[in-house]
């Protein structure tokens, strides 16, 4: 366990270019800060200031005294309660989040804007922005990763080790979209978090239309 | 017409669904029938999009839905040897 603790950090000095007293006491948030900062850096890109916990706590007076995100999060369904003993098909979307900045090149660099309806609008720009190309270097990284776990000729101990680095990179990629959502984050973006959550909305609807369609074929 | 009521009209219905999930009435009792849904499903959905990518994730039994974030499943299981158990999921 310890020494799982001690790689993991190993993997993030490499990838994240934080410090290991930053990784050791720092939580995700700080993480995905460095890995961002860098990435901004070495495009030139000049960095915000970090918003200030005075300022937050200001702010948080004037709205209203709830906790937890001030914007709409993941959609859930209102639940048909009962028994069923019929079968239930239970499918989940890969990474959504990290998914979804990549497939609708959400990015700092990039202005995104819901249509009133919740659906995206197409911001009509070809190249990946900042932040879907460090998700998609997190993505391919860890793609090759479980690439070298497959092969049959390593050690249990390397295949741990892998195993480590790949739940490592997923880690990151996965609360990449936290660190948009959370008000004391360097890199806090109501606006981009809404983005995302309101697409999930929309890959639900493209479900639930979808099997409309499966089962007018089907009958 | 709102989807969720034509679904329901179609005798096909989402149950449930959290964030990145969705529950789905397969209406059958016959589990050879079950996973070619399933698969038919991921692949249109996937169509749709370049990187978004519906998986399924299980098969429930048997499922006790109570409410949001509440529900206990019997997880059906199929084995690369072909054996089947059933084992149970709670979300509580």
């Amino acid at each position: 366990m310890q020494i799982s603790v001690y790689i993991i950090n190993y993997f993030c000095l490499f990838y994240l270019g934080n410090t290991l007293g930053q990784t050791l006491g720092g939580g995700r948030a700080k993480r995905n800060e460095f890995l961002l900062l860098h990435a901004f850096y070495s495009k030139e890109y000049v960095v915000p200031e970090k918003y200030r916990a005075v300022q937050v706590k200001q702010e948080g007076e004037n709205e209203d005294k709830k906790s937890g995100p001030s914007y709409a999060g993941g959609l859930v369904l209102d639940p048909k309660k009962g028994f069923y003993d019929n079968f239930i098909v239970l499918m989940d979307f890969n990474s959504l989040y990290p998914s979804i900045i990549q497939e609708y090149n959400v990015c700092f660099t990039r202005p995104q804007f819901l249509n009133e309806d919740g659906s995206p609008t197409n911001s009509g720009e070809k190249k990946d922005g900042i932040l879907p190309e460090e998700i998609r270097k997190l993505v391919q990284s860890r793609r090759s990763v479980k690439a070298l776990m497959k092969n049959d000729k390593i050690s249990v101990e390397a295949r741990n080790q892998y195993d480590i680095r790949q739940k490592a990179l997923k880690l990151t990629a996965n609360s990449m979209y936290g660190c948009l959502g959370f008000k004391h984050s360097r890199f806090y973006a109501k606006e981009l978090a809404e983005y995302i959550t309101g697409n999930c909305f929309c890959a639900h609807r493209a479900c639930i239309i979808f099997m409309v369609w499966v089962l007018t074929k089907i009958i | 017409m709102d989807t969720k009521t034509h679904v329901e009209k179609l005798g096909f219905e989402v149950i449930y669904g959290d964030t990145d999930s969705i529950m789905i009435n397969s209406n059958t009792q016959d589990v050879d029938k079950v996973f070619p849904i399933g698969q038919k499903i991921k692949g249109e959905i996937n169509r749709l999009y370049k990187l978004l990518e519906l998986e399924v994730d299980g098969i429930f039994r048997f499922l006790l839905l109570l409410k949001k974030k509440k529900y206990a499943a019997l997880v059906y299981n199929k084995k690369a040897d072909g054996s089947k158990n059933l084992f149970l999921h709670e979300c509580m």
